[in-house]
């Protein structure tokens, strides 16, 4: 072969290598490119997710501590205190039924305390299933509290005149139960949360 | 239970001679002079109409006696009125007692 040719073909093998090499280095730079640009994509894409699961899982938190303090909480106790008192001391209680005090001091007693404590209880626990029925649980039975409502009301006006048809509006005994076991059931909850926190 | 007990009480205090049960609700009372009368208590704590019917079929209540836990209505206390049945509290009826008795 002719060295001007060979020259030639040597040249040129070199400036393809050249031409080769720069358009792989180009090709890497830009699949590189194209994997940080999709990578970057997905972590947003993960950190909002996270972000939203956070804050669905602290409403959700907030919530059930809301059902607990503004509601379950305060009806629980008004009622626990009212059956207590209803139990020990009024008309259906042993004080009453086997005469274990004088009668005439005990019921007075108990018309005392159903008056000051019982009456007002009542109407406490009205206020708040006014107010705050958004409050029960999904579980929980509404017509418990429905009735609730109305039987607070007959016995507010039984209070100021006996009337038989009274017994038309039975306290809804299964209440007291629904509401311990919606409380219990959200405080078991909420633990369940902090103790997965810690 | 309560007509019951406080029925004893009274026996025991010697303010009656003997009494009678007629189920929980009704009793014969005889007193120490021999006489005798029929007492109804309900052994629920509101008295209405139902509960004076109650009293007054045989043997007929001359007196229906409530504690002071119990709730008599209006229309109660007018049916005995009718019927001529006393209704009276326990206290009430521990002096007819103390009256009645010679």
């Amino acid at each position: 072969m002719p060295p001007l040719i060979a020259t030639i073909l040597s040249s040129l093998d070199k400036g393809w290598a050249t031409l080769v090499a720069a358009a792989v280095a180009a090709l890497v730079s830009l699949l590189s490119l194209l994997v940080s640009i999709l990578s970057a994509r997905a972590q947003t894409r993960l950190s909002s997710r996270l972000t939203d699961t956070t804050n669905v899982s602290k409403e959700a938190r907030d919530y059930k501590l809301r059902q607990l303090t503004s509601f379950y909480d305060p009806v629980y106790t008004l009622l626990a205190a009212n059956k207590a008192i209803f139990e020990r001391i009024g008309p259906t209680s042993a004080a009453r039924t086997e005469q274990m005090f004088n009668d005439e001091e005990t019921a007075d007693v108990w018309q005392t305390l159903s008056n000051e404590v019982v009456v007002p209880n009542n109407q406490r626990v009205c206020e708040i299933i006014h107010a705050q029925l958004h409050f029960l649980a999904e579980n929980d039975d509404e017509s418990l509290y429905l009735e609730f409502l109305t039987h607070a009301q007959a016995y507010k006006v039984f209070k100021q005149g006996t009337y038989e048809a009274y017994r038309l509006f039975p306290y809804p005994k299964e209440i007291l139960a629904a509401v311990k076991k919606a409380r219990s059931d959200l405080r078991a909850s909420l633990a369940d949360v902090y103790r997965h926190r810690n | 239970m309560a007509l019951f007990n406080a029925l004893m009480r009274y026996k025991t205090e010697g303010r009656l001679l003997s009494f009678d049960m007629h189920g929980d609700k009704k009793s014969t009372v005889k007193l120490a002079g021999a006489s005798s009368f029929v007492i109804y208590m309900s052994t629920d704590y509101i008295i209405g109409e139902a509960e004076i019917k109650e009293a007054s079929m045989v043997p007929m209540a001359t007196y229906v006696i409530y504690n002071d836990w119990d709730r008599v209505s209006q229309s109660a206390f007018q049916l005995a009125k009718r019927l001529k049945i006393e209704i009276c509290t326990f206290g009430a009826f521990g002096h007819r007692l103390d009256a009645l008795n010679p």
